[in-house]
């Protein structure tokens, strides 16, 4: 018998092999799978007898939707190579599918086990909920009940928030990059929002589906404002539910778990103002006693003065905290009150009762002086007009003196006259005329009477 | 001047701002602010009240309203 070369051998086993297993579908467990940095995996199919070499080209393996493992059972479609370097023959899977379980439980089960190990749930990366959200953003379809069962409980619970709707497709092909695009929008920092709703009614798992995709996932987990999921009824649980901030089982309970309670708070500012009052009014009762105990001391006592100012001051404090318990309305008036009450207030308005007291009596003193001066002006105008009614001619005429006149000019000297001079007397009663019939001597160096 | 001050101190304030202070008070005044500290006392008052206010103010009747936003922004309802 003729020898044949290695080569020659393998080359016949190839083509027989090849030619009859060109399309192969076989079910077995993945073993010591390996994931090659070049992107092909490398593993073994094995049942219970027997095992047989499987590779699956980068090319092809990106399209499956679960990652394989060790263990798993699965069925794959190829066709059996030769390996002729190595003399090994295997199977070249150009689809695989997860045995048993169905695909898609598993991708579920393998993207979550994936982000858990990231820590992508992670409890320190969990985002605390606001005590007293303001700005609200739900995600979801503007027609689906989950808006309107958010809207119902928020309206009732807490209806102050600003509630910002951004309208989504919640399932289907263009569901997760819708989600992903509102994450976004619900980020941006014009909204400012301080959280965020994720909200979807029931349905079937494949309606969920969506929400078990991993992009989503990673947009939830990077957003900076809390995220709470509200998908789906109590029972279904989703990617997104881990990664959420907070979980809430329906969007109904979402609205519940966000939004405190109007009513509550409302109490709550009431116990804060009467326990405020309270404080005030206990610290201001003790603060009373102990100036009540000042005010008997001895010490106090003494210093009359000061004790008479210091009890104005208490008293103007006393009733400026009264006033400020009792009126809660103005703080201000009573602080007016209390300005218009205390005593160094009080001082400028003494000062200007005296004042006007002062002035007062300035007012009776100049009166008194312009009385008193018109008093004696009239007076000294009596006595004028007496001395003026004596030097009044006619009063002179009367007591027997005579007037002299000469061309109408009053002869007040002898030296005026002449002999033969004409001249006028007057007398009291009446004028006549006469004519000097002889001028006797003139008395030299006699002054004329003054004129009046 | 100060009117307009405290205008827009009220406006920054919100509802869980002015909660906190408020417990912060009563905290004060409980444990902190002596009883003769009649100014101090009275200041803390007077910030109380206003603060109370804002906090009524912020829980007041109030419609619930949606506002849509993102790609197609409008009111609704």
């Amino acid at each position: 018998m003729q020898s044949i070369t290695v080569s020659e051998l393998t080359g016949r086993i190839k083509s027989v092999l090849e030619a009859d297993f060109q399309f192969v579908q076989v079910t077995g467990e993945i073993s010591n799978f390996k994931h090659h940095s070049s992107g092909h995996f490398y593993f073994a199919l094995k049942d219970e007898n027997a095992q047989i070499n499987a590779l699956m080209w980068s090319s092809l393996n990106k399209a499956l939707s679960f990652k394989p493992a060790d263990g798993m059972k699965v069925i794959v479609k190829g066709r059996v190579t030769v390996y002729a370097k190595r003399g090994s023959y295997q199977i070249d899977i150009l689809d695989m599918r997860v045995a048993g379980v169905g695909d898609i439980f598993l991708a579920f089960e393998q993207l979550k086990e994936k982000l858990r190990k990231e820590g992508l749930f992670d409890k320190s990366h969990k985002k605390p909920l606001p005590q007293f959200p303001e700005r609200v953003v739900i995600i979801t379809s503007e027609t689906g009940a989950a808006l309107q069962d958010f809207y119902r409980i928020a309206s009732r619970r807490y209806p102050v928030i600003s509630l910002m709707l951004i309208n989504s497709k919640m399932q289907g092909a263009e569901a997760a990059m819708e989600l992903i695009s509102a994450l976004e929008t619900a980020n941006d920092r014009k909204y400012s929002a301080d959280v965020i709703v994720l909200a979807r009614g029931g349905g079937s798992a494949e309606d969920l589906w969506v929400f078990n995709d991993e992009s989503l996932a990673r947009a939830i987990f990077r957003s900076n404002i809390p995220v709470v999921s509200a998908i789906g009824h109590e029972v279904d649980f989703t990617i997104a539910d881990f990664v959420a901030d907070v979980r809430a089982p329906t969007p109904s309970a979402a609205a519940e778990m966000i939004l405190p309670d109007i009513s509550e708070l409302r109490r709550d500012v009431d116990e804060i103002d009467d326990s405020l009052t309270a404080d005030i009014n206990s610290k201001l009762s003790r603060l009373r006693k102990a100036i009540d105990s000042i005010e008997m001391s001895y010490h106090f006592r003494k210093p009359a003065e000061r004790m008479k100012d210091l009890q104005l001051l208490l008293k103007t404090i006393d009733e400026g905290m009264r006033s400020a318990l009792t009126s809660r309305i103005s703080l201000l008036k009573i602080r007016l009150d209390n300005i218009e009450n205390s005593y160094h207030f009080k001082k400028p308005a003494d000062t200007l009762v005296n004042a006007a007291k002062r002035l007062d009596e300035i007012k009776i003193k100049l009166l008194q002086r312009v009385s008193a001066g018109l008093k004696d002006c009239s007076k000294s105008l009596d006595s004028s007009a007496s001395l003026l009614s004596s030097y009044n001619p006619e009063n002179v005429l009367k007591r027997g003196f005579a007037i002299v006149s000469k061309n109408g000019n009053v002869v007040q000297r002898n030296a005026m006259l002449e002999k033969g001079d004409s001249v006028g007397i007057r007398f009291y009663d009446g004028s006549s005329n006469a004519i000097i019939n002889e001028k006797l001597k003139d008395i030299e160096n006699k002054e004329s009477k003054r004129p009046d | 001047m100060k009117t307009k001050k405290a205008k827009d101190q009220t406006e920054s304030e919100n509802f869980e701002t002015a909660f906190r202070k408020l417990e912060e008070i009563l905290n004060r005044l409980e444990n902190e602010i002596p009883d003769y500290s009649i100014d101090k006392i009275l200041e803390e008052y007077e910030e109380g009240v206003r603060l109370l206010k804002i906090c009524r103010d912020k829980l007041k009747d109030a419609e619930l309203r949606i506002a849509k936003i993102g790609a197609e922004e409008e009111d609704r309802k």
